[in-house]
């Protein structure tokens, strides 16, 4: 998990410069448009130097590369992943079957590509839950503190203690397994990460001499949280949010491995990496392909992380 | 009774439970290997000394009150010697042990065993008919919630002693007119109970053995076995065991000079055991199921595999008493949609022998091939005839309870796909770990359960009364018949020994056959690889454990 420093933001207005080119979405007509001096929003600005960091621009083409795979699975996928073939068990990859065969003579390949689903489902899942968790409880504890603050941190210090894999198999006995256990898990032991550092940033914004402007220019608290605060404090959770979706996809991975993921017939990387350790050895496509394919999607999700970082940090500038 | 986790030859994950299994029942490891042959005839040859290294899960237990899995069984057997015993081999035979001979009264319900003289527990005790009082007292008294204590079910004063609490403090079925005297009294006709009486729940104990909470017995106990713990150590959980020949042992003196059990953890154990056995760190093991081929290949030309039909059956359990499979057509449906042939060479590598009775192979006169031979067969066009007769309609939800930690996944997925395919019906798989499982199944919350079953002793009727009995143990898919029962009750009285094998046979066809109430997948072949450049009459015995009594250097 990276650290993520709270970082200052710079202001809501829009920061005028003299740079031409980047035209950035969401302009704002105003004077300096008028003026003929190009405007570039916070995003814009954001957005081009996140595509001038090269590996944040190859981690994208690998996330997009895994969410096509999720959407077109039925289209790349050469056989129905739950097909078993008896006569065709344990096949070594081949032109028939690029990545083999498993014990049950389904098709890797298409286990593979249809394993994409599960791995973004669970990943994206988990953590907008989480998200909305953290968001919400930090929010209430960075602005409104005392009480609240004090609540909901030691609540987030219970969930620090657990450990998220022990914590998530707790849920999933209870619950069952399958995909909605396991989001729910994960996402129940992601979110007080979120709300830590939602709330450290939240702390250091409210004082600043903007959000002081719209107090003293009569703004309710409402107003003050959602147009002011919330928005500038983010950036340290969405960099921290996207690197969790690679956590997230690894640990339901793990919990599949364990046998307390989703059901064992569903493609899933886990399950197939668990279903092939055995084989560890001698017929190793097995567990190979599959664990390349989490590796794949967790890099591309650690460096669009890395590369939002580095273009929301302020001091990177 | 041993209800076995492990499949067969999947057992790659959890044995641990499996050892539950295994011991508890079956033991599941019945997945051993395949193999080869037989190495009885080397036994001959052999030197003395040695110490022989094994690989074993963490036992639930050693101590003979409560010893019930393949495992704990390993070890048990080693330090103690019942009334019988049937533990030098893997055939329907049984031996004197303790008792020199036995003899019954006309309806079988007084047992007299004439004990041999100057036997001794390895601390110098002798081995009396008081010996077995205590033994069996000690395991049957409620307060020891002793898990096998039902093998004593029929001994008069049972239910009294086993009430939790005990209305009584002595067993009083039990007595000894003189030292080497020991009377059974039963309150039911059991024409076999003798070969109840090599089971380790019946081994004697030595007066200092105490009640089944004393801790020091439960992982040092003092028996009159080929081999005792070595002096100064005792079970060192999760991590091994070791056993040191008994020199003052009354019959064959074993060769070796000692046995190291080494405990492997459950997750992954048969895998570990088989690479621990291939860096050359145990000399014998059970192979993963994934790895049959390779082991065959490798060890069957060098003399190096062993192969054995075993006393037990795999086999599908359906709810009978509840449910959509409460219609015997409907659970012919089952049997009939599932391949076991093709489940067999695709997954198992061929190693497997489908069944088609629920007794096995190894029980002679008593097998019958045609038990069920209509129906346990693969025939999609019968089977959805019989579901339509069965009202097994497509669009039904199944639920198939297993054990997770037995490597049963690639099972249970085959037979989720055949059913789901040749009957329309939805599976829902729902694994456990194994002791949850077996308590999932003694609520009745399933349809279909995948279970296994290994002999407790050499009988058939244990094969019959204690999985579809009217309210036996046992007995979770709940079926009851009337007509069946009547001819167990018959079997165990005393009639001929031909009547005795009619009436097993045709409670057999009754229930399997007629009712499909157990549905036999496989029998229980089991495999193992050893060294045979190294040692000498290797072989396993009734538990499915090495014959470590014969064993010796080359």
């Amino acid at each position: 998990m990276t650290e993520v420093a709270p970082t200052q933001s710079p202001a809501p207005a829009g920061e005028i410069t003299l740079e031409a080119g980047a035209g950035g979405f969401g302009n704002v007509e105003n004077e300096a448009t008028v003026l003929g001096i190009r405007q570039q929003t916070q995003f814009g600005d954001v957005r081009r130097r996140f595509f001038r960091h090269k590996l944040a621009v190859v981690g994208l083409v690998m996330v997009g590369l895994v969410f096509l795979a999720a959407i077109a699975s039925p289209v790349i996928a050469t056989r129905p992943p739950k097909a078993q073939d008896l006569t065709n068990t344990l096949q070594e990859p081949s032109s028939a079957h690029w990545f083999g065969t498993d014990e049950l003579g389904r098709d890797q390949f298409s286990r593979v590509i249809y394993g994409s689903r599960i791995a973004v489902t669970v990943g994206l899942a988990s953590i907008i839950l989480a998200l909305v968790i953290g968001v919400t409880l930090g929010a209430v504890s960075g602005y409104l503190g005392r009480g609240w603050d004090a609540v909901i941190m030691r609540t987030a210090d219970v969930f620090f203690a657990f450990p998220l894999i022990i914590g998530a198999i707790v849920v999933i006995l209870v619950m069952g397994r399958g995909v909605t256990p396991v989001v729910i898990s994960l996402g129940i032991f992601s979110w007080a990460t979120i709300a830590r550092l939602l709330r450290s940033s939240i702390l250091s914004i409210r004082e600043a001499e903007y959000v002081e402007a719209a107090r003293s220019l009569g703004a309710g608290k409402w107003r003050i949280v959602t147009r002011h605060v919330l928005p500038n404090s983010m950036a340290p959770v969405l960099v921290y949010a996207m690197v969790s979706v690679a956590t997230a996809i690894v640990a339901e991975a793990a919990l599949s491995y364990l046998g307390a993921g989703v059901q064992p017939d569903v493609p899933d990387w886990g399950n197939m990496i668990s279903a092939g350790q055995k084989f560890f050895g001698f017929k190793d496509y097995l567990w190979f392909f599959p664990s390349m394919a989490v590796v794949f999607t967790v890099l591309g999700f650690i460096f669009v992380g890395d590369g939002l970082r580095d273009a929301l940090d302020p001091r990177l500038r | 009774m041993r209800h076995t986790g492990n499949s067969g030859r999947f057992a790659a994950v959890a044995l641990c439970l499996s050892l539950l299994a295994a011991a508890c029942g079956g033991s599941d490891d019945d997945n051993d290997n395949a193999g080869g042959q037989t190495n009885t005839t080397a036994a001959a040859t052999g030197k003395t000394g040695g110490v022989f290294r094994i690989a074993i899960g963490e036992p639930a237990a050693i101590d003979p009150y409560n010893t019930r899995e393949s495992e704990g069984t390993n070890v048990n057997k080693r330090l103690f010697v019942g009334l019988v015993t049937y533990d030098g081999n893997a055939e329907l035979k049984m031996r004197p042990g303790v008792a020199e001979k036995w003899s019954f009264n006309t309806d079988c319900t007084q047992w007299t065993f004439n004990l041999r003289k100057g036997s001794k527990f390895t601390n110098g005790e002798e081995v009396t008919a008081k010996s077995f009082i205590d033994g069996w007292t000690r395991a049957v008294i409620g307060t020891a919630a002793s898990q096998v204590a039902y093998h004593l079910t029929d001994v008069q004063g049972y239910k009294e002693l086993h009430a939790a609490p005990p209305t009584a403090t002595t067993f009083s079925g039990l007595s000894a007119p003189d030292p080497y005297t020991f009377v059974v009294k039963l309150s039911a006709s059991d024409c076999e109970f003798d070969k109840k009486t090599g089971t380790p729940v019946t081994s004697p104990v030595p007066s200092t053995a105490g009640d089944a909470k004393n801790q020091t017995f439960n992982e040092a106990p003092v028996g009159n076995g080929q081999f005792m713990i070595k002096p100064g150590t005792k079970w060192e959980h999760n991590q091994k065991i070791s056993l040191v020949r008994n020199d003052g042992f009354f019959g064959d003196k074993p060769k070796l000079d000692g046995i190291d059990y080494t405990i492997f953890p459950a997750q992954g154990r048969l895998d570990a055991e088989y690479r621990a056995f291939t860096a050359g760190d145990v000399d014998f093991a059970r192979i993963p199921p994934a790895l049959f081929s390779q082991a065959k290949s490798t060890y069957e030309p060098q003399g190096n595999f062993l192969k054995q039909e075993m006393f037990g059956i795999n086999y599908i359990m359906p709810n009978s008493a509840k449910g959509p499979l409460a219609n015997a057509d409907a659970r012919k449906a089952v049997s009939l949609a599932i391949d076991r042939d093709a489940i067999n060479k695709g997954v198992y590598q061929g190693s497997l022998t489908s069944a088609t009775a629920l007794i096995p192979p190894p029980f002679g006169e008593f097998y019958q091939a045609s038990t069920c031979a209509d129906t346990c067969k693969y025939d999609p066009v019968k089977a959805k005839e019989f579901a339509t007769k069965g009202g097994l309609t497509p669009g039904t939800h199944l639920k198939l309870s297993y054990n997770n930690d037995g490597g049963h996944e690639p099972l249970v997925q085959a037979w989720k796909d055949q059913l789901e395919r040749n009957l329309g019906v939805v599976v829902d798989l729902d694994g456990k770990p194994f002791a949850e499982q077996l308590q999932q199944r003694d609520k009745g919350d399933f349809d279909l359960a995948r279970a296994g079953w290994s002999a407790d002793y050499p009988t058939a009727d244990n094969f019959l009364f204690p999985l579809l009995g009217t309210g036996a143990e046992d007995n979770d898919g709940g079926y009851s018949n009337k007509a069946f029962d009547a001819l167990i009750t018959k079997e165990r009285s005393p009639v001929s020994d031909s009547e005795r094998k009619k009436a097993i046979q045709d409670a057999e066809k009754l229930a399997v056959g007629t009712d499909a109430a157990a549905i036999p997948t496989y029998y229980r072949t089991q495999y193992r690889v050893f060294d045979s450049k190294k040692w000498s009459g290797v072989s396993l015995d009734f538990h499915e454990n090495p014959t470590l009594g014969t064993i010796g250097p080359r």
